[in-house]
């Protein structure tokens, strides 16, 4: 008998085979490696000791607090974006559509140093904030602001196709049965785009706490106030403290995993309690 | 302006128009401040001070050498994932086999790696105290600090890009038409060339300014990689950092307007690509 | 050519699709696999055509094993039942492509290429439409370039996957007799997959019927329908009565308790008695036949009879009324078994 891989009827099967594995493993699990026998190779209270430092603490506090807040407030508005954007016409309605991927096509440097200046308190807008007793550059609120922009399109372009795809006889439905908008809205529309909503959150909280570019501009990067714990990394590597970096940066990937795979396990559970309720 | 509804909505799904108003409101002016201001700012700042000054920063030799060397990275590092990706989505999309699973996880993985540390796992592997790092050293091969690094450092980064787009195509698409060019006697490669690569055109090309948009404007991991050596390892993007960082804000925003410049062209290159891939959706005969 | 498949069996991972298939198909045969969906008809298809490969078994072409040979060297046209045209290429081109990727020494001249392209064309009557996009095309066309593009190659076999599943009933019937029309013609050897029975009774030479990853019987449309091998086949072919012969099937010659006659809709007459033990519960008129419902006490289903306009006029058939039951043909059943008579 032939061995399995033979058996295929359309051709490619071990080239694509060969080149997938081999780039995977030259470009991503051997260099993951190296982070992960790095890790290995620091005793247990070494590994402590960098990972739970008063300035590795309060670099978390700042890095999964913005990256949280930016989240809520991506939250609230990137689905109502997504709402106004498929749901009304209005002139430039598709540019706008356009410019909400914006964030991911500017470099982020270039999104960092804008920032900065116009929130910088010598700058009009940052100077009337600052007026109003809201400095903004160069402390959390700078931080937050810049993740708000980097993680915008997550939310609006994951609930938007949902929102494209919603059946309108289910709203239609709810208005036949006496429902006023507002409570279709908030009792018919938005329970069907929670799933989307979470998933859309999780990837713009992950990409949100490994974010560099965007932030070190207008964080000022004050120790135990406004570092951030990429920084805190990029930090540890110019003094050459490899064994420091690799631990905080251990601590930066499992938080982003348990992100992305409480993501997928959402899915999976959604998809099953669908197809569960068409049955 | 006015807010009307899309055509085949009902009276039900009419929002009353306060309601209208005031989210359409909300949203443009999130889509303002967070959006329109900072890219209106960048050219701005860009031109704040003249023209000259901004072709003066944009000529200047070490932003010369910066620019080819972002080219010369996206040059290297965008083909690469794109063969990996046409790969990679041929391989999950057309056939089943163990673990195929764990690929598609292990593809995406890249997009949960924080750009700075895409760039220490090569500093682990390939740097001074690095797991390689004697034996590069004894044979006179640099890798951190110089181009090699940052082409690498960069590939990790956009690897996902490609593959993420074509997947979801070629899986919708299914693998009749390949499969009528091999009964119909065409080799691997020429079903490839003939079938496959035109049905997946504008997907690819899709997933090819996706990625070459992150590949010339990545940031953290190059940063990390590339040691800022000025006319030999600086990105464009870590140019902007050392001006910025010198004072010479003018001169960084107005290579950063470059960078701008090219955004909006990857935005509106996407947008039409997009909208030829709606059309030719549209049209196909069995959907 | 002819085509030998032996002892086939084919899973989709643990789920089993193929249970042991054995058919002979001969050269010029016109032959279709008939079957409800999900009985392996179109793996079977593929399996012949090299698109799937089976877990055991052989696949010969005229004696040749090609069972591990690949679909591109098979030689054989396939037409996809969503024909899975070239979007991108012109219906010329779609035609055109089999003899452009030969290899350089085959490939045909670029007048000859014209040429035979343009016959093919012609001869599903496509002739206009050689510059249109596939997208352009109806249903039907689409079908019939699908064809002609499976004939560039000039296969010695010819295998179609629901070829009329996508249209239309009306476009169905007219390109199914152009179909046969064809095969008259060319004499290649064809199989097509179908659960239409009306479809296969008018296309095909012999039909395969297909239960669960088994073959049930294979015969002409005429033994199918008069001997049918079990009772599956028969409920498959149309609509059918059962009848347990012990209790109302007399004139069938048998009494045995676990024998069924079945009797088609037009085999069976109520004639009016006085205690028939059936009663007439709907007749229904259908233009040129009249469809007439019995419910016996002892049955569940009710009993079908389908007289033609002209035969019920005299019968006075009407609901309500005690009938008791008559057939004029039928087949026998023993469980599995059917039960020959001698």
């Amino acid at each position: 008998m032939r061995p399995r891989w033979r058996r295929q009827a359309l051709p490619g099967f071990g080239l694509t085979f060969g080149v997938c594995a081999s780039y995977l493993f030259l470009i991503v699990l051997i260099p993951l490696a190296a982070l992960a026998l790095k890790s290995a190779t620091l005793g247990p209270a070494e590994f402590w000791n960098a990972v739970a430092s008063p300035r590795a603490l309060a670099s978390y506090r700042v890095t999964f607090g913005c990256a949280a807040l930016a989240g809520l407030v991506n939250l609230v508005l990137g689905p109502l974006l997504a709402f106004v954007l498929v749901r009304y016409r209005f002139p430039g309605r598709k540019l706008v559509d356009a410019l909400v991927d914006l964030p991911f096509a500017l470099p982020t440097a270039v999104a960092g140093i804008t920032l900065t200046k116009l929130y910088a308190p010598n700058e009009p807008l940052g100077a009337w904030l600052a007026s109003l007793g809201w400095k903004v550059a160069y402390t959390p609120s700078g931080i937050t602001v810049a993740l708000i922009f980097v993680s915008l399109p997550f939310l609006v372009r994951s609930v938007q196709p949902v929102l494209e795809q919603l059946d309108p006889d289910i709203e239609e439905a709810a208005a036949t049965l006496g429902a006023g908008r507002l409570t279709t809205l908030w009792r018919v529309v938005l329970p069907a785009l929670w799933p989307a909503i979470l998933a859309g959150f999780a990837l713009a909280f992950a990409r949100a706490i490994g974010e560099y570019g965007s932030v070190i501009f207008i964080a000022g990067n004050m120790p135990m106030v406004s570092e951030i714990a990429p920084l805190l990394i990029t930090g540890k590597l110019d003094q050459h403290d490899y064994a420091g970096a690799t631990a905080i940066a251990v601590v930066l990937l499992v938080t982003s995993f348990v992100a992305l795979i409480a993501i997928n396990l959402l899915q999976l559970w959604t998809v099953r309690r669908r197809s569960a309720d068409t049955r | 302006m006015s807010a009307h509804l899309p055509r085949k909505s009902s009276v039900a799904l009419r929002d009353p128009r306060w309601l209208r108003w005031s989210l359409l409101a909300i949203a443009l002016a999130f889509v303002a401040l967070f959006l329109v201001l900072p890219l209106l700012a960048v050219f701005g700042y860009a031109f704040e001070k003249g023209l000259d000054v901004w072709r003066a920063a944009v000529v200047d030799e070490e932003a010369r050498a910066a620019i080819r060397l972002t080219l010369l990275v996206a040059a290297i590092a965008v083909p690469l994932n794109t063969v990996f990706g046409v790969a990679a989505a041929w391989l999950v999309t057309r056939y089943s086999f163990r673990g195929k699973g764990l690929l598609v996880s292990l593809i995406d993985l890249p997009f949960a790696v924080s750009p700075v540390i895409a760039g220490l796992i090569y500093v682990l592997l390939f740097g001074k105290q690095g797991w390689l790092g004697p034996w590069l050293a004894d044979h006179d091969v640099k890798i951190i600090f110089a181009v090699p690094g940052i082409v690498l450092a960069t590939t990790f980064v956009t690897f996902p890009f490609v593959a993420r787009e074509l997947i979801p195509l070629m899986q919708a698409q299914g693998g009749d038409e390949e499969r009528a060019a091999i009964t119909l006697g065409a080799s691997g490669w020429s079903m490839f060339w003939r079938v496959t690569l035109p049905k997946i055109g504008w997907g690819l090309l899709y997933g090819v300014i996706l990625c070459n948009a992150r590949a010339i404007g990545e940031f953290g991991a190059v940063s990390v990689v590339s040691g800022h050596i000025r006319g030999l390892t600086n990105t464009m993007p870590l140019h902007i950092e050392v001006l910025y960082n010198e004072y010479q804000r003018t001169a960084a925003f107005a290579v950063a307007s470059l960078l701008a410049l090219f955004a909006l062209l990857t935005l509106v290159l996407k947008q039409i690509v997009g909208w030829r891939m709606r059309r030719i959706a549209a049209t196909e005969p069995d959907a | 050519m002819s085509i030998d498949v032996a002892d086939i069996h084919y899973a989709y991972g643990s789920a089993p699709a193929l249970r042991g298939i054995d058919l002979s198909i001969e050269s010029g045969e016109l032959l279709a696999l008939l079957g409800p969906s999900g009985c392996g008809k179109t793996t079977l298809l593929r399996i012949v055509a090299g698109l799937e490969f089976p877990q055991r078994g052989r696949v010969a072409f005229n004696g040749r094993d090609v069972t591990d040979v690949s679909a591109r060297q098979r030689h054989v046209g396939f037409v996809f039942q969503h024909y899975a045209l070239f979007n991108h290429l012109s219906v010329f081109e779609n035609v055109a492509f089999g003899l452009r990727v030969r290899r350089w020494r085959l490939r045909p001249k670029r007048d000859e290429l014209q040429r035979k392209v343009r016959d093919l064309l012609d001869l599903v009557q496509l002739g206009d439409f050689a510059h249109r996009l596939p997208a352009q095309l109806s249903g039907g066309q689409r079908q019939r370039v699908a064809l002609a593009r499976a004939l560039a190659v000039e296969p010695e076999i010819l295998l179609l996957d629901e070829p009329f599943g996508a249209l239309d009933a009306r476009v169905r019937g007219d390109l199914r007799r152009w179909l046969r029309g064809l095969h008259d013609r060319i004499h290649v050897t064809s199989v097509f997959v179908t659960h239409d029975q009306e479809e296969a009774f008018e296309l095909a030479d012999r039909i395969a019927v297909m239960n669960q990853g088994r073959i049930e019987q294979l015969a002409d449309p005429q033994t199918l329908y008069t001997q049918p091998a079990s009772p599956f086949v028969c409920r498959f072919l149309g609509e059918v009565n059962e009848l347990p012969v012990a209790l109302h099937a007399r004139w069938s010659g048998h009494d045995e308790a676990d024998v069924t006659a079945f009797v088609r809709p037009h085999d069976l007459d109520f004639v009016p008695a006085a205690a028939g033990g059936a009663r007439i519960e709907s007749v229904r008129d259908l233009g040129p036949t009249v469809r007439i419902e019995a419910r016996h006490p002892a049955l569940s289903a009710p009993l079908v009879a389908i007289h033609e306009r002209g035969r019920f006029g005299g019968s006075g058939l009407a609901a309500g009324q005690a009938v008791a039951i008559e057939a004029r043909r039928w087949v026998l059943f023993r469980g599995e078994q059917a039960v020959t008579e001698a």
